[in-house]
């Protein structure tokens, strides 16, 4: 979990992302970027009129080599911007494996109704099943003690070393997947169906498979495509002027210009933007249930913060013993020890 | 109260929200407890004994002090006051100062009395405190901060922590809280670490800053390029238009052409800054905005002349 990814474009990650950007052509994908959308179709139409000058001899459309040149410069504006996200997703997806190794197939023993010990597979417990732990087991999920009280070393998703104790009763009393007992024995009640639990919910948030746009990214869209159709009015209405002047213009230039005045450069980072600050969040060791809780983290004005643990050190110490009117302050101390640490 | 057996047959009373108050019931039948003084004051008061007001007077001094008095009773009498002593972590007011200028309040929760509170709150800098809290403070004060508009955010452990948890605008659980408090949050974070909210909301800071200033940039991109083509189109002919051409570009083609190109390359070379971020500094909301429209405005105004000229450049010897 501690993994923190120095470089910033591993080479097996280009490799990925590299074949993403071709994958994320389809029409059905780019529809979600309604700005990379209208270059693609800038894209297809400049590959007809390429492929026009190719066979014909009409020459008012300029040379086959500039056509080719502008559409081979379109295309590799659409691949940039797809390994934009599809790096950003690779990233995540890195970083999703390594916690999905603590979801490796550990084995659970069910308890069932006659209190005898069944086991069976993680992944087969389901919601409200109990299981039972003992030192050296590998919890197979998450969920909450329901008896016992056991020591647990959570290393493997905090990267914090020393072993916590988690006990039934109070409000330490849950149990993350992946982790290990280290003594004494427990039974855990599973709190979530099997593919629920906050690793997976994770793991599928980084991944991109459930990523949803943010409301803020959903109205910089619409932004952004109210600026690719006032350009393309724009454009359109060049042509009777151009007329007027006596001017030839060709499709070549037309779509040139189209898609250098719509913003492709937001565009195409758009979505690359929001997973990295997912992905920074989950570097930091903190687990998002949606992109958005991140961006609204950025526009919180007001902030609740505990007193002990994040302003002051931990435990207060003990400085000075004053004993009321009549009490012998020697007792006073020794009565004072008995309730230390309560 | 919750009871548990200990070794030499005495009991322990747990701390529950609800007494305030801990302590131990030894097999003698002395029962000893330990509270902050408005808990322990139920304890003498009800039996009719007065609160002795010279403990009255140390805990008032003590907190006065920013320490935190803990009244010790046995047997529903008080026997005096222990002083405890808090220790503020280092770094932690400069941190605070930053969030300040960030335009963010900070707010203390604590369950120590009022005077002890606003003590700690002053030697730490923070903006504001909630002294003797209760899950409900809490909930009645992220409330109270949401009806003028602001988003409240929180981190918190326990069951009682769920309703704020859920209320809040960002509820960060901890790994090792209940999971009520985990369902209840938005955010879980794995190192139970309290000073992770503070690390969060500059997260969510920087990513906002890095798309604002992106779009910047790309906006401001458009006038260097709108230069490149639209003489480009018409030099020929209007030959008046040429005095457009400001970048002085070879050719119509090789205008245009520089232009796309320019526009293909920024993405890839914008990308390790969207992926890292633009980096945070906290100077205040109005200071970043003047810094990152000066770079990234002013930026995107002037870089993409110099690259489409330099591509224009390296592409005319084709024309």
């Amino acid at each position: 979990m501690s993994t923190k990814t120095t470089s910033l474009f591993p080479r097996e990650l280009v490799r990925e992302a590299f074949t993403q950007s071709f994958v994320k052509l389809a029409p059905r994908t780019m529809l979600r970027n309604p700005v990379m959308f209208t270059v693609e179709i800038g894209t297809l139409i400049m590959l007809l009129v390429t492929l026009y000058t190719a066979f014909s001899s009409d020459g008012s459309q300029g040379s086959f080599g500039y056509n080719l040149t502008v559409f081979l410069v379109l295309f590799v504006t659409l691949l940039f911007a797809n390994f934009a996200e599809a790096i950003a997703e690779a990233r995540g997806k890195a970083q999703a494996a390594s916690l999905r190794k603590l979801r490796a197939d550990t084995p659970a023993r069910l308890k069932l109704a006659d209190g005898s010990l069944k086991t069976i597979r993680s992944s087969e417990l389901r919601k409200g099943d109990t299981f039972f732990c003992e030192a050296g087991d590998a919890i197979p999920t998450d969920g909450e003690i329901v008896q016992g009280l056991a020591s647990i070393d959570e290393s493997a998703i905090t990267g914090e070393s020393a072993p916590v104790i988690r006990e039934a009763g109070g409000d330490r009393s849950s149990v993350t997947g992946g982790t290990r007992v280290l003594s004494d024995r427990i039974t855990v009640k599973v709190t979530g169906e099997p593919g629920t639990s906050f690793l997976d919910r994770m793991i599928a948030l980084v991944e991109g498979a459930s990523r949803q746009k943010t409301p803020n990214e959903i109205a910089l869209t619409i932004l952004l495509a109210g600026f690719t159709l006032v350009f393309l009015i724009v454009c359109v209405t060049l042509k009777p002027f151009a007329d007027y002047a006596n001017t030839t213009i060709t499709i070549a230039s037309f779509i040139s210009l189209f898609v250098c005045l719509i913003p492709t450069t937001i565009g195409g980072l758009l979505s690359a933007i929001g997973i990295a600050g997912m992905d920074r969040a989950l570097q930091a060791n903190v687990i998002t249930k949606s992109g958005r809780a991140v961006e609204t983290a950025g526009d919180v004005d007001v902030l609740l913060l505990d007193k002990t643990g994040t302003i002051t050190i931990g435990n207060r110490k003990a400085t000075a013993f004053h004993p009321a009117p009549g009490i012998d302050k020697s007792a006073f101390i020794k009565t004072c020890a008995r309730v230390a640490g309560g | 109260m919750t009871k548990g057996p200990s070794l030499d047959g005495a009991e322990l009373i747990k701390f529950t929200a609800e007494t305030r108050s801990s302590g131990v019931d030894l097999p003698n039948g002395h029962r000893i407890r330990k509270g902050a003084q408005d808990a322990m004051r139920k304890l003498p008061e009800r039996p009719g004994t007065p609160f002795p007001h010279e403990v009255d007077a140390e805990v008032k001094r003590i907190a006065a002090n920013g320490g935190t008095p803990l009244v010790v009773s046995e047997n529903d009498r008080v026997i005096g006051t222990i002083e405890l002593q808090d220790i503020i972590k280092p770094g932690i007011s400069e941190r605070f100062e930053r969030l300040r200028k960030m335009g963010v309040k900070t707010v203390m929760v604590t369950g120590d009395n009022p005077l002890t509170a606003k003590f700690i709150a002053e030697k730490a800098g923070v903006d504001d405190f909630i002294a003797e809290a209760t899950p409900e403070d809490k909930m009645a004060y992220i409330k109270k901060e949401q009806q003028t508009g602001r988003l409240v955010a929180m981190m918190g452990d326990g069951t009682n922590d769920a309703p704020a948890l859920a209320q809040a605008d960002v509820g960060v659980a901890m790994n090792s809280g209940t999971q009520a408090a985990k369902e209840a949050g938005n955010m879980v974070d794995l190192d139970n670490d309290p000073t992770k909210l503070i690390e969060i909301v500059e997260i969510g800071k920087q990513l906002l800053m890095t798309r604002g200033t992106l779009t910047t940039f790309s906006i401001a991109n458009d006038v260097a390029k709108y230069f490149a083509i639209v003489p480009a189109l018409f030099m020929v002919s209007i030959p008046a238009l040429g005095a457009l051409n400001i970048m002085n570009l070879y050719s119509a083609e090789s205008a245009i052409l520089s232009a796309v190109i320019f526009n293909a390359i920024i993405i890839p070379l914008l990308i390790p800054l969207a992926l890292r971020g633009v980096a945070y500094r906290p100077i205040g909301a109005s200071a970043i905005l003047r810094r990152n429209l000066l770079i990234y405005g002013l930026g995107g105004v002037i870089v993409p002349f110099i690259g489409i000229k330099l591509i224009d450049l390296a592409i005319a010897p084709f024309f």
